[in-house]
Formats: C-alpha cells, sequence, structure tokens
C-alpha cells in the first residue's frame, strides 16, 4: 500500500521550548494509525504541521504526496480534521456550524451528514456555547466525517464522548477503514487503540520511540514470569540466562519472579531441571507497553530510545 | 506571586499600567513642560487673543479664563486622553470575572478552597489599585513637567490629585463593566455597552455645558463629576464632592455587580427581562439567516455587522446631537451680542446661512472624526485576533481555503463597516443641518466624514499586521496606545517646539479641517496607500505564521532560514 502520510525527519520548535525532534514516519493509505504519547510529548505539534496550521522548523510532511504547508489548500481538500482542543463559534448552533464548514468545504453529501448526527444522537438545534463537552466533540465527528474524506485525522477523538458513543465512533473508524480510506489519530485510551488501528506510534520528548504494528508491539517478548518450587529457588540457575532481565525471590524464597526478553525455551528447561511445581506468565497489555516507553524505558532494553536505536525498534526511516 | 489572587491579577495588569501610566504621563509631562513657550511667554496682548479664541468655543471648557496658565491649559488640552484611562478601565472591567469565564479560567481559581466574595474582592482590588497606580504615574509625570517651568505652578498635592480623578473616572467605568458583564455572556459585548454607555456619558456632560438650564442633564454622567473637579486649574482645585461621588459610583457598580455574581451560576447570566418574554437579541440562533453561513465573506460580514450598527448609531447619535447644539449655542451667542456693534458679523457668522461659518462651528467637533473611526478600527482589531487567540481558526483552517482569503474577508467586512459607520455619520449632520436649519457644504461635509475613512483602514491594517506579532492581550494596549501617542503629538507638537518630522509622525495631522479647507486628497491618498502596504504585509505574515502562536522572530528566521536552505526533501 501507498503512504498517504510521509513524514520525514521533522522537527518543530518553538524559541527555547521544544515540539518535536526529527519524527519520521508514514502512514499506509486504508490504514488506521494511532499516535500515542504523554501530554506535550509532541502529538499535537505533529499534528498541526500536518494540517498546516504550523511551520516546520526542520524537516518535510506531506499528504497524498503534497506538501503540507506549500500546498496546504490541495491537502485539506483530502483531509477530515478534528483538533484537540475545539473552539467554534459560541453563538452558532451545531446544524449553523455543520452547515458552515459543508459550504466551506464542499462537496457534503447531506444524506450522510444527517445519518452522521442521528448515529451520534446530536441536537443540532442548540447552540455550540450550550453544548457539553462530549456534544461538543460530536460537532466536531460530524464535521471531520461529513464530506468522506479520503485522510481523517483526530486528536483524541473520544476525548468526553460516553461509552454509547464511543462505541459508534468504533464502528464509523472500522467503516471508513472497510472503504479504504485512512485515519490517523492519537490517543490516550489504549484499549481503543489496540481495537481500532492497524498500526501505533509511540512519542516522547518529542521524539518518536517506536512505531509498529499493534500486533508486534503486543507479541514482544516480554513476559513477566514466576515460577514456584518445592524447596528455595534456584535463583542463580536463572540469572545467567540470556533472555533474563531480571531475578528476584518471592513467596518466602521458595519463588522466583523473572522478567524475560524474548523466548522462553532455556526458563521452562532450567525451571523443569529444578523441579518447579508451578508457572506463571503474564503477557504485557499495550498499556505495560506504553507505559514503559513514557518512562523512558524500551522493554528489555533499560534506557531510553535514542535516535540510533529507532531502526533497530521498527521506527521506518 | 501567585499564590495570592490579587498580586497575581494585579501581576497581569503590569504592562497596562506601566503602559497607560508612562504614556499618558509623558504627554502630561510635554504639554506642561512646554507651556511657558506655548502661553507663559506671550504677551499680554497676544494672551487676550488666546483667550478670545478659547471664549468662542468655551461650551467645551468651562473655565476659559483659566487657560492662560500652566494648569488650566493642560487640562483644556489633555482632558480628552486623559479620560481615555476609563477605555483600559472598562476593558479590564469585563475581562476579571466575564473573560475569565469565556475561557473557564474562573471554573479553576473558583475550584480553589477560597469564598467566592474573595475571590471576587481580590480581583476587583487589583483592577481598583492599578488604576491608582496608573493615575500615581501621571500625576509624577504631570508634577515633573511643572519642574520645568518659570509661569504659574501647581503643587505636587494637586498634580497627584488629577491622577486620582483620572483612576476614579477610570474605576467608576470599570465597576460599571463589572455590572454590565453580569447580563452578557460574552466579555467583548459588556465592554461594548460600558463603552457605549462611557460615549453617552460624554455627550450628556457637554449638552451640561450649553446652558446652566441643561446643568441637570450633567449630573447623570460620572464624565460630568471629572470634569467639575479640576485639581490642576487655579480657580477651581479639587472638588471632593465630585471625588466622593465618583468613588461612590465604582463602589456601586462593582458592589452590585459583584452581588449579581454572587448570586448566578458561573458561566450563566442575569436575565435581563422576565421568563416568557424574548428580546430581539435573545432569539434562537437557529432563527438566523443561513446566508451568513455560505462562505467566509459572508460569514464575515456577519460577525462585523452588530459592531458596524453600534458604532453607525453611536456616532450618528453623538454627530446628530451636536449639530442640533451647535444651532443652539449660535442663537445663544447672537442673543448675547444683540444690540452691540458686533451683532452684524455675529449674524453673519452664527446665523446659520454661512457654510463657511457653520463650518467653523463643527469642525471642532467633526475633528474627532478620524479618532472615534481609528479607536473602532482598534476594537475590530480585537475581534479578529480573538477569533485566532480561542483557536476557532484552526476548523476553519483546515477546510481548503487559503489564509489569505481567511485574513482579507475579514478586512473586506470590517473595511465595509468603517465605511457604513462615516456613511450614517454623513447623514446624520446632513439631517440635523436640514432639522436645525444650518447650511454646510455638503462636498466638504463628505470629505469630512467619509473622507476620514483612510484613517481607520490604516490602523486597521497595522493592527492586523501587529496581531501576527502579538498577542491579544498586549495588542489592544499597545495600539491604544500607539493612538494616543500620535494624538498626543499632533497636539503637543507645536507647544512643545518639536522638529517638524516629529510632527509628522502623528497620523491625525494630515487629516487637517476638511470642513473648512477640504480634504487633502494627497495626505489621504499617501494614508490610504500606507493601508495598502500594511494589509499586503498583514497577509503576508498571516500566510507564515504559526496559527495560534505569536512570535516576530521565527517568521523572520523562517524567511531567512528557507533562502539559506532551499532544498527541503519533496
Amino acid at each position: 500500500m501507498a503512504a498517504i502520510i510521509a513524514v520525514n525527519d521533522l522537527t518543530k520548535s518553538y524559541g527555547r521550548s521544544r515540539g518535536v525532534t526529527h519524527v519520521t514516519f508514514s502512514v499506509d493509505e486504508g490504514s488506521v494509525f494511532g499516535f500515542l504519547g504523554p501530554n506535550g510529548a509532541g502529538k499535537t505539534t505533529t499534528i498541526r504541521v500536518l494540517m498546516g496550521l504550523l511551520h516546520p522548523t526542520a524537516g518535510h510532511a506531506s499528504i497524498g504526496g503534497l506538501d503540507c504547508w506549500a500546498q496546504s489548500v490541495e491537502v485539506k481538500k483530502l483531509v477530515g480534521y478534528l483538533p484537540g482542543e475545539l473552539s467554534l463559534d459560541p453563538g452558532l448552533t451545531g446544524g449553523q456550524i455543520l452547515e458552515y464548514f459543508a459550504n466551506l468545504r464542499g462537496g457534503v453529501d447531506k444524506s450522510y451528514a444527517e445519518s452522521l448526527i442521528a448515529r451520534l444522537e446530536l441536537d443540532t438545534t442548540k447552540r455550540f456555547r450550550e453544548y457539553s463537552r462530549g456534544n461538543k466533540q460530536k460537532v466536531g465527528l460530524v464535521q471531520a466525517f461529513m464530506h468522506k474524506p479520503k485522510l481523517l485525522i483526530l486528536d483524541e477523538p473520544t476525548s468526553g464522548l460516553d461509552p454509547l458513543n464511543q462505541q459508534e465512533f468504533y464502528k464509523l473508524a472500522a467503516e471508513t477503514r472497510a472503504d479504504g480510506r485512512t485515519i490517523f489519530l492519537s490517543s490516550h485510551i489504549l484499549p481503543e487503540v489496540e481495537h481500532t488501528c492497524d498500526r501505533v506510534g509511540i512519542i516522547r520528548e518529542g521524539e518518536v520511540v517506536r512505531i509498529d504494528e499493534v500486533s508486534a508491539l503486543k507479541d514482544l517478548r516480554h513476559h513477566e514470569v514466576e515460577i514456584i518450587f518445592a524447596g528455595p529457588a534456584p535463583l542463580d540457575a536463572f540469572k545467567t540466562l540470556p533472555n533474563v532481565t531480571s531475578v528476584a525471590a518471592a513467596n518466602g524464597g521458595n519463588a522466583a519472579r523473572l522478567t524475560v526478553q524474548g523466548d522462553l525455551r532455556e526458563v521452562l528447561r532450567v525451571a523443569a531441571e529444578r523441579d518447579a511445581v508451578n508457572l506463571t506468565t503474564h503477557e504485557p497489555s499495550l498499556e505495560d507497553i506504553f507505559l514503559r516507553y513514557y518512562d523512558g524505558h524500551q522493554p528489555g532494553q533499560g534506557a531510553p530510545a535514542t535516535s540510533a536505536s529507532k531502526e533497530a525498534s521498527g521506527v521506518r526511516q | 506571586m501567585r499564590r495570592s489572587i490579587f498580586l497575581r491579577t494585579l501581576w497581569s495588569f503590569r504592562v497596562a499600567i506601566l503602559g497607560w501610566g508612562v504614556g499618558v504621563g509623558i504627554l502630561m509631562f510635554i504639554v506642561v513642560a512646554a507651556f511657558d513657550s506655548a502661553i507663559g511667554s506671550f504677551p499680554p496682548a497676544t494672551k487676550a487673543e488666546f483667550l478670545l479664541a478659547f471664549q468662542s468655543v468655551g461650551w467645551l471648557w468651562d473655565y476659559p479664563k483659566a487657560v492662560v496658565s500652566t494648569g488650566g491649559y493642560a487640562t483644556a488640552k489633555y482632558s480628552v486622553i486623559l479620560m481615555l484611562v476609563s477605555i483600559w478601565g472598562l476593558l479590564a472591567g469585563s475581562r476579571i470575572l466575564r473573560g475569565q469565564e469565556e475561557t473557564g479560567q474562573l471554573d479553576m481559581l473558583l475550584s480553589l478552597p477560597r469564598s467566592r466574595a474573595r475571590v471576587v474582592a481580590e480581583k476587583l482590588g487589583a483592577l481598583f489599585v492599578a488604576l491608582l497606580l496608573i493615575g500615581l504615574i501621571i500625576g509624577l509625570f504631570t508634577y515633573a513637567g511643572e519642574a520645568r517651568i518659570t509661569s504659574t505652578k501647581f503643587s505636587f498635592a494637586n498634580a497627584l490629585l488629577e491622577g486620582l480623578m483620572v483612576s476614579l473616572l477610570a474605576a467608576s467605568f470599570a465597576g460599571l463593566s463589572v455590572l454590565v458583564s453580569q447580563f452578557t455572556r460574552r466579555r467583548g459585548t459588556a465592554a461594548g455597552i460600558t463603552g457605549a454607555l462611557f460615549a453617552l456619558a460624554i455627550v450628556l456632560n457637554s449638552v451640561s455645558l450649553i446652558s446652566p438650564a441643561y446643568d441637570w442633564v450633567g449630573k447623570l454622567s460620572p464624565v460630568y463629576y471629572f470634569r467639575i473637579s479640576k485639581p490642576l486649574v487655579e480657580d477651581y482645585g479639587m472638588n471632593w464632592g465630585a471625588a466622593g461621588v465618583l468613588l461612590l459610583l465604582a463602589l456601586v457598580f462593582a458592589g452590585v455587580g459583584t452581588a449579581l455574581f454572587l448570586r448566578r451560576d458561573v458561566g450563566s447570566v442575569i436575565p435581563v427581562a422576565p421568563a416568557g418574554v424574548s428580546l430581539p437579541g435573545a432569539r434562537p440562533a437557529a432563527s438566523q439567516g443561513g446566508w451568513s453561513l455560505r462562505s467566509l465573506l459572508a460569514r464575515a460580514i456577519a460577525l462585523e455587522a452588530p459592531r458596524a450598527l453600534w458604532w453607525s448609531l453611536g456616532l450618528g447619535l453623538f454627530y446628530f446631537i451636536f449639530t442640533i447644539i451647535t444651532r443652539q449655542i449660535q442663537l445663544d451667542l447672537i442673543d448675547s451680542f444683540k444690540g452691540t456693534t458686533y451683532e452684524p458679523i455675529i449674524t453673519a457668522l452664527a446665523g446659520g446661512q454661512s457654510a463657511a461659518g457653520n463650518a467653523f462651528f463643527l469642525s471642532l467637533l467633526i475633528g474627532f472624526i478620524p479618532v472615534l473611526i481609528t479607536v473602532m478600527a482598534v476594537t475590530q482589531v480585537n475581534g479578529w485576533e480573538r477569533v485566532e487567540a480561542e483557536g476557532q481558526l484552526d476548523l476553519v483552517l483546515a477546510t481548503p481555503q487559503t489564509r489569505a482569503k481567511a485574513i482579507l474577508t475579514r478586512i473586506g467586512a470590517a473595511t465595509a463597516g468603517q465605511a457604513l459607520t462615516l456613511t450614517v455619520t454623513f447623514g446624520a449632520i446632513l439631517l440635523a443641518a436640514a432639522i436645525a436649519g444650518l447650511t454646510l457644504d455638503n462636498g466638504k461635509l463628505a470629505q469630512a466624514t467619509l473622507g476620514a475613512l483612510p484613517w481607520g483602514l490604516v490602523v486597521l491594517s497595522a493592527g492586523y499586521l501587529l496581531a501576527t506579532w502579538i498577542r491579544r492581550s498586549l495588542l489592544v494596549t499597545v495600539l491604544s496606545l500607539l493612538l494616543a501617542i500620535s494624538y498626543g503629538i499632533g497636539l503637543a507638537s507645536d507647544a512643545a517646539g518639536w522638529p517638524e518630522w516629529v510632527k509628522r509622525l502623528s497620523i491625525y495631522l494630515y487629516y487637517g479641517n476638511p470642513l473648512i479647507t477640504g480634504l487633502d486628497w494627497r495626505a489621504a491618498g499617501i494614508i490610504l496607500g500606507l493601508s495598502v502596504v500594511f494589509t499586503a504585509l498583514a497577509v503576508w505574515g498571516f500566510a507564515a505564521k504559526d496559527i495560534g502562536r505569536w512570535s516576530f522572530l521565527p517568521n523572520l528566521g523562517r524567511r531567512l532560514g528557507r533562502r539559506q536552505q532551499p532544498a527541503v526533501a519533496s
């Protein structure tokens, strides 16, 4: 599949403060890409550069082969956008706002827009200032989807939505993907990313530390293993194994708690030789992986990712 | 500093305190320091002529004999400028509660373990202290000017009292703005209504000067109490009763506003009509016409229209009343010279049939038209900047519209708004003149009113240009100060004996006196040309800037950087 978003060595700095640094990634057409990171990591900065609202300090961002800054008008013909902080004319009703943006965009299928309004149960007669946070978000979502754009860029799209409407959004995202269109979304809700996205990028302190398939991230051979023995746990026997990154005693000395990076065959062999009576493993959730990146550690490496480590960890350069 | 809402709020006013205090203070310093060269050193005969000239428009200054004293001259010359501090007062008054409700900042403050009353009291306290500091700085500069002259002097205490009167007048409008903001959903609406009341207060005060019979009208206006207390003028001095009235007004307005705030929900308004009564402005938004949603230009016109209508109404009414009043003054003059040898001359001048004579009487107030239209331009720039600061531009610019179109449609709509306001003003004067029986040169009147458009446009375009680099909180202060300095230079440069090039820095100088001499088309053309240049630069700056961020150097750096690094991977 061709890449619809291509970000190449993008840097955006705000004077003395950091924005994003040397960010490189691409998003394939027809996929759903999740962009994860803590507050202030640079997610919104990257999105605003893609939308042509910020000028890159260095590097390049393109959508559909078009430069996001120099050809921003053409780019926006391809895109539906939901900003992280939605601000619209407070005196207009939801319906008027949607009518206004439909006129500015052109080519909006009225019946599709009405179906979106119905699916999200949006009351379009209220003024924007009278909407709750969730209803404001619905206005933003409808205006982003209503012209059936080739690419949707959504900054925390389910923020403020109740669970029912979150489910409706997931369905919309699935339909969009099935339609061959692309979604680029930022989110803090990891189960949402796990269910919705094909690929995930993790950004921390302005740098992309990992990009991979969701399944690949989940399948990292990183396990928490607890082995119970009939007698005292032979901790030394595990410390020398190549994939074991940490060993600790538990259960009054009768159990060994291990962190294993990679496959478990050696651990299982040693455990069997030393009369293990029980063994439990815990696979990391995406959240665990995410939190490790937040903490500045990549699984199994024990240190924050650097530019040099990106290629090895799956970032497409 | 950050533990106290009072200190935090006061700190947020620091630029305004210094800007307004030092800016207006310097103007006072100049006019006082220049008194010797302007009036003080005149021979008695010249002073007498000067007095006579002031007496011909004595209804504007009710102390013509004191004009040849330092304090009288400064008060006559700069009373209008001093009153402008009230504009900052009313803007800040609308911002401290309603403005922070709009942005959600007040929710955060009220989540702290402090009572609502305390939060409001600390904010109001900071506002009033800020106004006192502005007055103090103005008083100090005024006295510093006095120290440089040898003519009639006023005391240090009187200089400080003049500053206090400025503070009290501004405090009364700040309090009024806090009160009005309890009834409006938006800060800008509260500021606009209070601004209109400020203009009305000036009109009421001026009406009271026509004749003692109208003195009661003036007493309805806070400006009246500012006027009747003249600490710098020897024969008048400080009127403590008037100062007390202004203080009382400030406290009552702010107190009632606070009481209403304490009783309502945060984010809501006090209803101005009983339930079930629908006011024209409160109709459901859904009933608004769809025309304004069709394009960027239509939306820009819809956003500018209310402001243009209010300004048209305000200026139209203002000039209608003053044209009628002018006729009344002429009749009073004729009456007072009846039976004297001057009667034929006065009748010829003030009889109402001489276009030149009528122009003489009207020209003083017509001279304020460029000032008023430039103030309108400042409010228009503020409206534009608000849209970007609140993030409303993000989604508009996420549609396939160019940035140039986004800014040019707003400038176009604002230009149309100014043109409408000036046209209504022209029509109002024409109508009033016809009713009052004043003959006017309609061509020159059109030049004097519609011809002020380039002045409005140059400030509008300069404001849009500055809005590229200066964030909203500073923009209005900077722009207002530039205008005040420009106006002050026009007033003070002759008296101060400044070189010609300094005088020419004032944009108002080029307006001249079009009702008498006709518009200086060359000057108007140059000002219009400047506004075209500023507009082009504003479009260029807006197209290059990061939306929602304000800084000059990154833009400059980007331009330079682009030339040095043309090859960005594509």
